[in-house]
């Protein structure tokens, strides 16, 4: 399998206070196509600082990350968004909908950002409308919308862009048990059926059980990497 | 909606101002032309200097031929400065010799009548004074002032005259300075042998004097031609003064405007951050989201500026057809002889204007709080509440 993020030496250290947090302090890891990983850790352990660098929306102080063999610690502000427009699709705790726009425009609107045609953009969002179980809700907006269906949504739009993996921040911390399972049940199907990369921050033991691995970071440091067999 | 509403309110409070304004302008020239100094006059080259009865036409008909080759509307006048004296009082004052036909198509004197007639009785040495002049010197229909003059070769003269009408020129100062007496009574008192002193012409647009000017320059040569800005060169300073209050009043709302702008849509950036965050985080570029602010505004701009314009459009067309009545401050108005009933006008051009500058207002406000929002780092931005 080609490796997909691979970080070297990867450190972050958070200045503003008069007291610098080493956030990271040193990561080396590799995640290849087609995983289904989870970044598990305490908190304080620098989850989100990795995800948050791996997704290109904040930069290393050391060290090297690159995303489908290109270095994006050294891209300028506008190539980066360039970048996670074409390679990173991002699933957000609070799902992060535009509130004014329908559950497809939403899906939409990132295949409008490509500049992709008309016909491409409204096959693609009601297939993956469909894929994710909202065929029916296209026209609502993410007010009308429960949060599981809200976060189907999200994951719909995250999947939009045709991107080389998808990034989850905590996706389960706001859905009840049920919402959460049906959730993980859909993105696992789209990992094994689609082959899509899914990378997760959680606490969440439902999604840590389900990972094909899990990466435990303490400390900003990969404590443990654990490679299960499914 | 407050925004809309707010700057809707402004277009109309600036148009409406901004209308009434020239509508006192456009009154107080209008007066001015009408009643004083037509579009252009013709005098001697001395009279400006020194309004002396010597300092005259020597053949007017040539002045006239001039004039009406330019489809002019002409008059002419026989100029004296002298005093009138009844049982009561005397009082310094400006005669004019007028021929009642011609100055009635000039200056329209006859609509200012309010009492006796405009020389339509034949009688001796008729003579038209002001309410004013009647109140001040105790003089009614009938009465029989007298009226003493310098003639052309400089002998005082004093000659009895009747008042027949009474008018009212709605302007203090005139009212106090003028009498008008027959063209004909005064030629032969004054010794003027059909010379007159001031030739004075109206066309159809004020606007044209200039041209009118030019070219009877270029037909009298010898003799002084001037517009009326040149005759009352206040008319020019007012027109000035009033173009200057215009862009400052405009400045003033537009900086109001430009600040409300800022504010507004900095709140609105602020209130936004996380859905900002989000849509640079998912990869809209920061050139968009700078273009997306901008045109938030101005479309919000263009929803307010038609209504704003629309309200204004008709205030100004209502009032201007109504009038705003200011009779209460009429005396302090008359003093500078402009009527009491302001009726607001407003060109075409001035809606067009305000409405290009709210635009650019609106274009200028945006660029501090889209420059903003760039400068959210989405990794902040999508975790504000």
């Amino acid at each position: 399998m080609s490796v997909v993020i691979e970080t070297k030496a990867l450190e972050k250290i958070y200045s503003e206070s008069k007291f610098p947090v080493h956030a990271l302090r040193g990561v080396d890891l590799q995640v290849h196509k087609g995983e289904f990983t989870a970044i598990v850790g305490p908190s304080g352990s620098g989850k989100t600082t990795l995800l948050n660098i791996i997704g290109g929306l904040d930069r290393p102080t050391k060290g090297r990350i690159s995303v489908g063999g290109v270095d994006i610690a050294h891209l300028s502000d506008n190539e980066l968004i360039e970048f996670r427009q074409k390679n990173i699709g991002f699933v957000f705790q609070s799902y992060n909908l535009i509130p004014v726009l329908t559950a497809k425009e939403n899906v939409e609107f990132i295949m409008l950002l490509q500049n992709r045609s008309k016909e491409e953009r409204i096959r693609r969002t009601e297939s993956l409308l469909n894929r994710v179980g909202l065929g029916d809700r296209m026209d609502n907006r993410p007010g009308e919308m429960s949060g599981g269906q809200q976060q189907r949504v999200a994951v719909a739009r995250a999947l939009a862009s045709s991107p080389q993996f998808i990034l989850a921040d905590e996706p389960t911390a706001n859905l009840d048990s049920k919402t959460a399972g049906s959730l993980l049940d859909m993105m696992l199907e789209m990992n094994r059926e689609e082959g899509t990369t899914f990378v997760f921050s959680t606490h969440d033991s439902r999604v840590i059980r389900r990972a094909r691995r899990v990466i435990t970071l303490v400390d900003g440091l990969i404590d443990s990497d654990e490679i299960r067999e499914q | 909606m407050v925004v809309i509403t707010a700057m809707a309110l402004g277009i109309w409070s600036l148009l409406f101002i901004l209308g009434f304004s020239h509508g006192i302008a456009g009154s107080y020239m209008r007066n001015t032309i009408d009643t004083q100094t037509s579009h252009v006059q013709v005098h001697h080259p001395d009279w400006k200097e020194d309004n002396e009865v010597k300092y005259s036409i020597a053949l007017p008909a040539d002045v006239q031929s001039e004039m009406e080759k330019l489809q002019l509307q002409t008059c002419s006048r026989i100029i004296a400065n002298g005093m009138i004296a009844s049982s009561r009082q005397a009082r310094a004052i400006q005669v004019r010799g007028i021929d009642p036909k011609d100055e009635a198509l000039v200056t329209g004197l006859q609509n200012f009548m309010v009492e006796g007639s405009y020389f339509e009785k034949k009688t001796r040495n008729p003579i038209l004074i002001s309410t004013r002049m009647a109140e001040l010197l105790k003089l009614k229909i009938r009465s029989k002032p007298v009226i003493t003059l310098t003639t052309m070769d400089g002998e005082i003269t004093a000659n009895a005259f009747k008042v027949v009408g009474i008018f009212d020129y709605k302007n203090t100062m005139l009212n106090e300075a003028l009498v008008f007496v027959l063209n004909k009574d005064l030629d032969p008192i004054l010794g003027m042998n059909g010379k007159v002193h001031e030739m004075a012409a109206k066309g159809e647009d004020s606007a044209l004097a200039k041209q009118y000017r030019d070219a009877l320059k270029s037909g009298l040569p010898g003799l002084l031609v001037e517009s009326f800005e040149e005759v009352a060169p206040e008319l020019a300073m007012f027109r000035t003064q009033m173009m200057q209050n215009t862009a400052i009043l405009t400045s003033i709302v537009m900086l109001a405007l430009i600040f409300g702008i800022i504010n507004t849509m900095l709140m609105a950036v602020l209130e936004r951050q996380r859905e900002l965050g989000v849509l640079m985080a998912v990869g809209m570029k920061k050139g968009n989201v700078f273009l997306m602010v901008m045109l938030e505004t101005v479309f919000l701009a263009l929803i307010a500026l038609p209504i704003g314009l629309l309200i204004a459009f008709a205030t100004v067309s209502w009032l201007g057809k109504v009038g705003v009545d200011l009779s209460r401050y009429s005396d302090g108005l008359k003093n500078f002889g402009m009527s009491a009933v302001i009726h607001p006008e407003l060109g075409l051009h001035m809606y067009i204007y305000i409405g290009l500058a709210v635009v650019v207002t609106a274009l200028i406000g945006a660029i501090y709080p889209s420059l903003k929002a760039i400068r959210l780092r989405p990794v902040e931005a999508i975790r504000k509440v």
